[in-house]
């Protein structure tokens, strides 16, 4: 199946987003297994699946913070 | 102008009901530049051009 | 007797939180006089699980494991239930799936074959953790904020309370746990994003006032 590319202005916005991630701590996604920080900057970088994952994961909570999430 | 008039109001509705906490973090970023909620308020707050350009970006993005 | 029924592989990091997690939930059933068939490890297996599925018919099934959207899978990602395959040995069970995507398909093909209620995620199920405490998961706080509602959910349950009851509880400790994190007193607010996905992806399918009947 053929992704689209992520627009790079998205793609900065989340890389940059993500640099705040603890790098003392690890993120297990589901279907792709466990990653540091590092390698999931790595797969934003690579706008490979778990790249885009991570990117569609912080859209939606930018996006969803006009709603109010509280 | 109408239509950044129309980003403003709704930029300045959605930020007051932010908690504190991610007020600091980036949403956009602008001739390089990492703006965040905050600093994105200050420009909106005072009218300035980087707000124009700030606001017609979170739009886009689909942020505010 | 209620019986229970819990899937807990242990092949990698993810599989050994959730099983750690799970395992916590035994003392509320045992307290409450349900009978516990614990699927550890190599146990995790198709065989054993559709042979335990069948024999002793348990009300309640969780099950922990990597998955897809129509398939869960066991240790070493065996997969132990999938759509259009054996979903049918769900018939007549309350169903709650730590596993991601799983609740998309095969929780839908579930109900429609019999299951009183599959409870799961639409999507990816994110957490995180400190690999330090890798040796002693429960007290990992970091860990603690992503998965105490599924037990909260799986404990709920088994006391009596209906699936409505129990998912609201659930749904009300990640809002909670996502309200403290985004506190000026926090240090994990780059975490919320992820707790916001999860529960934004918790999902239903099936009865909702259904209950184990406690």
């Amino acid at each position: 199946m053929t992704q689209h590319s992520t627009p790079e202005d998205v793609k900065q916005l989340v890389l940059i987003r993500m640099e705040t991630l603890s790098s003392h701590k690890k993120i297990s996604i589901g279907s792709y297994g466990e990653f540091s920080k590092e390698e999931i900057i790595q797969h934003i970088k690579d706008d490979d699946e778990i790249g885009k994952k991570m990117i569609q994961v912080e859209m939606e909570f930018l996006r969803a913070l006009k709603k109010g999430i509280i | 102008m109408g239509e950044v008039a129309g980003f403003r109001e709704r930029f300045l509705k959605i930020y007051p009901n932010l908690p504190l906490k991610l007020r600091s973090e980036t949403i956009v970023i602008i001739d390089k530049e990492p703006i965040s909620w905050n600093v994105a308020y200050i420009e909106v707050f005072n009218n300035t051009q980087k707000s124009m350009k700030i606001l017609k970006k979170l739009d886009e993005l689909k942020i505010i | 007797m209620i019986l229970y029924l819990a899937t807990r592989p242990e092949h990698d990091d993810t599989t050994y939180y959730l099983s750690h997690w799970c395992k916590k939930t035994f003392l509320t059933a045992e307290s409450h006089g349900i009978k516990v068939f614990d699927l550890h490890r190599e146990k995790a297996n198709r065989e054993e699980f559709e042979g335990r599925m069948n024999k002793f018919s348990p009300n309640f099934v969780v099950l922990n494991g990597h998955g897809d959207v129509d398939k869960v899978g066991g240790h070493k990602n065996e997969i132990l239930v999938s759509s259009g395959v054996n979903e049918d040995v769900l018939k007549g069970k309350i169903v709650y799936a730590i596993s991601c995507k799983s609740a998309n398909i095969l929780g839908k093909t579930s109900v429609e074959k019999g299951a009183l209620n599959y409870t799961g995620y639409d999507d990816d199920f994110i957490f995180f953790y400190e690999p330090k405490n890798m040796t002693k998961p429960l007290t990992d706080e970091t860990a603690k904020l992503f998965l105490e509602h599924s037990q909260l959910f799986i404990e709920s349950l088994l006391k009596g309370n209906s699936l409505k009851a129990s998912k609201e509880k659930a749904e009300n400790k990640l809002r909670e746990n996502i309200n403290k994190i985004l506190s000026t007193e926090s240090s994990d607010s780059e975490l919320a994003r992820f707790l916001v996905w999860d529960l934004n992806h918790f999902i239903s399918h099936g009865d909702l006032d259904t209950s184990l009947g406690v």
